[in-house]
């Protein structure tokens, strides 16, 4: 056997290298065998080639849109961008049943989107001036209480950020309790453990009464609108209950720690229909409300009848409550496909004070072009008006989406619409007067996902936050409440 | 400057790592130097190349971790300078003495280890029993490959004491062995016994056994890259993250994919070790023999991290009692086998990360080895295995069986591996319990079929590579002997076009941001 030298091992790397840079030089960066793209690291990115100027990106924004003027379900369905299916599910149903219920809004809105102008610039308004119903209600909170409700996408899945949000204003201002649930829990949060026993029978995340919802796959869809303040309704109905129509619900608070939220003394259960309820440690009964001699972290509630249950609030007699209504793959259009009487009820009867929405991460790797942010934009104006006029007396802040990545040319970029979004989230929200806040720049505007991610603050697939990335976006969102 | 700055200075951001080109240049550098020193091969040379790699792997490590480069200092003296007494006491037949500084260079390595790997969890336990609230005011960062380098240094001063192996006299010999760095940071485990003596033997190289190094990097590089990081980027961190985002059949296959990814990530850099030590003419131990083809537990975990399985074995299972004895008490063959197996196992958790979760791991995997024991010898007893030696057809049958329920089972105790893994110390606990219980709620209670046919469709890749990957995994050894083999034979040119062509393919699948290797933390 050839005895073979260290100098060969040396020649051979060389050779390696040698023949690996040729390869970079004659080959372009991509090229093709049939349909499959094959990448060739080139030279120049190896020895550190900075990254597309901002100039440049603004430049390709302009050629994309010219080159790809297709709808948000279309680009959804050819895009390449891998998103669960457990996501694509829900954003595509929320995207079509949506629609008819909103339809005339939808084909008013593309033809104002034409007109939308997206401002260049990043608008520089102080936007807490259009949140004045919400600070001026503060003072009354010592002795009564006012309501915040916090729509959002799955980013708020869990009682994610609200928690943090609740906590800092709760810190302020007193109040108790986790705010509005619903009947049963299909996905658990960080802070309240419930459990449904139906006819004796633990109920697990598929079980449960009948739930219908105004987002997600259409299987879900009720015939009528009435879904109630959380967008989803609870349906107690002898045929789908067999043989019983008893449910009984255990709540207790979620963490070890003692926050405000773990604490609460009043039981509200937003029903309609023939529904008796009880709730244990109950020593009074105001209507559907239930009041407890004392804080308390947890409490087991008895429901019996017929009817729809919109919700369970867990809430102190003062201070401020904060819901936490996640809506998973959702943009955001559904509230116009809400029943007006049930909303208006709940916004009122609740002093609702702010409405927080926070909606716009799941059509991203869906928009490619500014017509598509103009479409949205519009349908979101839509909402809004809606929910201005049936909470008159509360202040709305608009949440925008967050930074999100996707790897262009093997590098972790913002999605190119991304700012272009936060600029005319901002523009609309001046134009209809309510709050916005920047989620994009608070976090550090292009690229600040990745930072994210590798401090462990965001999630592997660079959209979502990690727990301790929630709460941190959490409390970003209160110090920007508060500090008015 | 800046470009000597960003070469030699610690940059924690951008740690040396296998999969870099940096690392590449390096070791063609590196290389180039070693085979200078070389040259001819008198005693002379020896000492000064093991000098020569003792510091470029100190400088390794520097780019590794940075001033931890300290630790590894203080621990490789200290241990050096102990052995010197206790193999005295032996020969002296003082056993006092040699217990001594036993105990003290054992004091020494676990002292550092227990501070930067221990601390929190202790705290944590100290808090949970005695109802107090005290906190680690600084932050502790764990240093590369502690876990590692504490094992083999203390294996060095015990296997002295018991007369195994001889002191090294020589520190830049002794140094040389204990950070050689293409196994510094992850193993394999290297004992005294398996490396001191190749640090006295001449270069010795043939064309067969430069190919079988050079297949080894290229076999270690398109595991990491290809199998492991695309799959974890692309799917497995995403579940991890966020298990309620995902429906139930996500979390399982998310689950399934970890296994393979975690295999892959460790074996690749394992075999990339393998190989460079190799191209320099040292041997390192094999750490995995396709693990996944194991018919029960215990016969993974001779298969899976070799080195730390032996390691465990030497050094605290046959301690323990083996066997044959139960806290020094005489017991039944049996039950001592599986008590000591099992507190072995918990140990064996322990090493890996300081949090319940590794705990918990360590504790399936005993009694997981405890049933499979139990059931095999109930089989054998009742007459079922020789029944099933017997019948060729049966004997298929039960081996696919087996091996499939270990894998499952094996896959299932790393949903509490890999929610520990990456987490902020401080917090691994109560976050990785959390996303165990996700998971495992998502699997059992939001499992969704209809979501399958659109998952394989949406992430196709994934789902090819996974199943690509554990059909390399399942092929015959003999096959893979004879393609290794082929390829060690090629001619010089041939290799370089299969190096070319392999780094092209595993270039299609980089991921645009930087993986360390899991195994790194620990």
């Amino acid at each position: 056997m050839k005895h073979i030298q260290p100098f060969h091992i040396v020649q051979l790397m060389v050779c390696c290298f040698v023949a690996m840079a040729l390869l970079c030089l004659i080959m372009p960066a991509t090229w093709h065998i049939g349909d499959l793209e094959i990448r060739t690291p080139q030279l120049a990115s190896i020895f550190g080639a900075e990254n597309t100027s901002d100039e440049e990106e603004d430049e390709s924004l302009d050629l994309i849109e010219t080159e790809q003027e297709q709808n948000n379900a279309d680009t959804l369905q050819s895009s390449k961008h891998t998103v669960s299916p457990t996501v694509v599910k829900a954003t595509l149903a929320d995207a079509a049943v949506v629609a008819p219920t909103t339809e005339t809004a939808i084909s008013a809105n593309e033809t104002a989107a034409s007109a939308t102008v997206i401002p260049e610039e990043e608008d520089s308004t102080d936007m807490h001036q259009f949140m004045t119903a919400f600070y001026e209600a503060l003072p009354s909170v010592s002795t009564s209480a006012i309501r915040v409700v916090h729509y959002g996408d799955s980013q708020i899945e869990e009682d994610r950020i609200s928690m943090q949000v609740r906590r800092a204003l709760q810190g302020h201002y007193g109040g108790g309790g986790v705010g509005l649930i619903p009947l049963h829990q299909t996905i658990g949060t960080r802070t309240l453990w419930q459990a449904t026993t139906m006819n004796d029978v633990v109920q697990n995340t598929h079980g449960g009464p009948k739930r219908y919802l105004v987002y997600g796959p259409k299987s879900f869809r009720r015939s009528t609108s009435k879904y109630g303040p959380m967008g989803q309704v609870a349906v107690m109905d002898n045929a789908l209950v067999a043989g019983s129509e008893d449910i009984s619900l255990q709540v207790r608070a979620g963490v070890k720690q003692s926050y405000t939220e773990s604490y609460f003394n009043r039981v509200h259960i937003w029903k309609d229909g023939d529904i008796t309820a009880s709730v244990n440690k109950a020593t009074d009964q105001d209507g559907d409300v239930f009041i407890l001699p004392d804080s308390t972290q947890g409490v087991t509630i008895q429901l019996h009848g017929k009817g729809d249950v919109y919700g369970i609030s867990l809430e102190a007699d003062h201070g401020i409550m904060i819901d936490n209504i996640p809506m998973r793959g959702c943009s955001g259009a559904i509230f116009t496909g809400i029943a007006s009487a049930e909303l208006q009820h709940y916004f009122a009867a609740t002093k609702t004070r702010l409405i927080i929405m926070q909606y716009g991460g799941n059509i991203m790797p869906y928009t490619t072009t500014k017509r598509q942010v103009a479409q949205y934009v519009e349908k979101m104006r839509t909402q809004i008006q809606y929910l201005k006029y049936l909470a008159p007396n509360s202040s709305i802040l608009f949440v925008g989406p967050s930074d999100m990545c996707e790897r262009r040319d093997g590098q972790l970029q913002t999605y190119k619409m991304i700012p272009v979004m936060d600029r005319a989230l901002k523009q609309m929200a001046i134009e209809e007067e309510i709050g916005y806040f920047s989620l994009y720049h608070c976090m550090g505007g292009k690229g600040s996902m990745v930072q994210w991610h590798n401090q462990g603050l965001a999630g592997g697939d660079y959209v979502h936050f990690t727990p301790k990335g929630a709460d941190k976006a959490g409390s970003l969102l209160a110090k920007w409440i508060l500090n008015k | 400057m800046d470009f000597l700055y960003h070469t030699f200075a610690f940059d924690s951001h951008s740690p040396l790592l296998f999969t870099q080109l940096y690392f590449w240049v390096f070791l063609l550098i590196v290389y180039a130097g070693f085979a200078l020193i070389i040259g001819k091969q008198d005693k002379q040379r020896l000492h000064l190349r093991n000098i020569y790699l003792m510091l470029i792997s100190w400088f390794f490590y520097y780019k590794t971790s940075g001033s931890f480069l300290a630790i590894l200092a203080c621990v490789t003296f200290v241990n050096f300078l102990t052995a010197f007494p206790i193999q005295r006491a032996k020969r002296e037949k003082q056993k006092a003495e040699g217990v001594f500084w036993l105990v003290v260079s054992i004091l020494v390595d676990l002292g550092f280890l227990f501070y930067y790997k221990y601390a929190y969890f202790g705290v944590d336990v100290f808090n949970s029993i005695f109802g107090t609230h005290y906190s680690i005011v600084d932050t502790i960062l764990l240093p590369v490959g502690i876990s590692f380098y504490t094992f083999q240094v203390l294996s060095y001063t015990v296997d002295v004491y018991r007369g195994h192996v001889k002191p090294v006299h020589n520190v830049f010999d002794f140094g040389m062995y204990v950070a050689f760095f293409p196994q510094l940071v992850a193993g394999p485990i290297v004992r005294a016994s398996e490396f001191i003596q190749q640090l006295y033997r001449p270069f010795h190289m043939t064309h067969k056994v430069m190919g079988m190094s050079v297949f080894w990097i290229l076999n270690g590089l398109a595991k990491k890259i290809i199998l492991s990081d695309y799959i974890a980027v692309n799917f497995v961190d995403r579940v991890f993250d966020n298990p309620l985002l995902f429906s139930g059949f996500e979390n399982f296959f998310a689950l399934f994919a970890y296994s393979l990814q975690v295999y892959a990530d460790f074996s690749g850099y394992t075999d990339i070790a393998i190989g460079v030590a190799m191209l320099m003419g040292f041997y390192l131990p094999k750490n995995f023999d396709s693990p996944y083809k194991s018919r029960n537990p215990q016969e993974f975990w001779r298969r899976w991290h070799q080195s730390l399985s032996r390691w465990l074995k030497s050094y605290v299972y046959i301690p323990l009692g083996g066997n044959r004895t139960i806290f020094g008490h005489k017991a039944n063959k049996l039950l001592a086998g599986n008590v000591n197996s099992f507190a072995t196992m918990l140990i064996g958790g322990l090493w890996h990360g300081a949090s319940w979760n590794f705990v918990i791991w360590g504790g399936l995997n005993g009694i997981g080895m405890i049933i499979a024991k139990c059931w095999h010898s109930l089989k054998e007893r009742i007459g079922v295995e020789q029944y099933i030696q017997n019948h060729k057809v049966v004997h298929g049958i039960d081996d696919v069986l087996c091996i499939a329920l270990t894998f499952t089972f094996i896959t299932f105790t790393r949903l509490f591996f890999r929610a520990s893994s990456n987490l902020d110390p401080a917090t691994a606990n109560e976050v990785a319990w959390q996303t165990a219980k996700q998971m495992m709620g998502q699997i059992v209670g939001a499992w969704d079929s209809s979501i399958i046919l659109p998952f394989i469709r949406e992430y196709h890749a994934v789902v090819l590579l996974f199943v690509g990957g554990m059909i390399i995994h399942w092929l015959p050894t003999k096959f893979k002997r004879w393609y290794r083999l082929n390829f060690a034979l090629l001619p010089w040119w041939g290799m370089v076009l299969c190096v070319v062509v392999v780094v092209m393919v595993v270039y299609q699948f980089v991921t645009a941001d930087l993986q360390p290797f899991i195994y790194f933390q620990f």
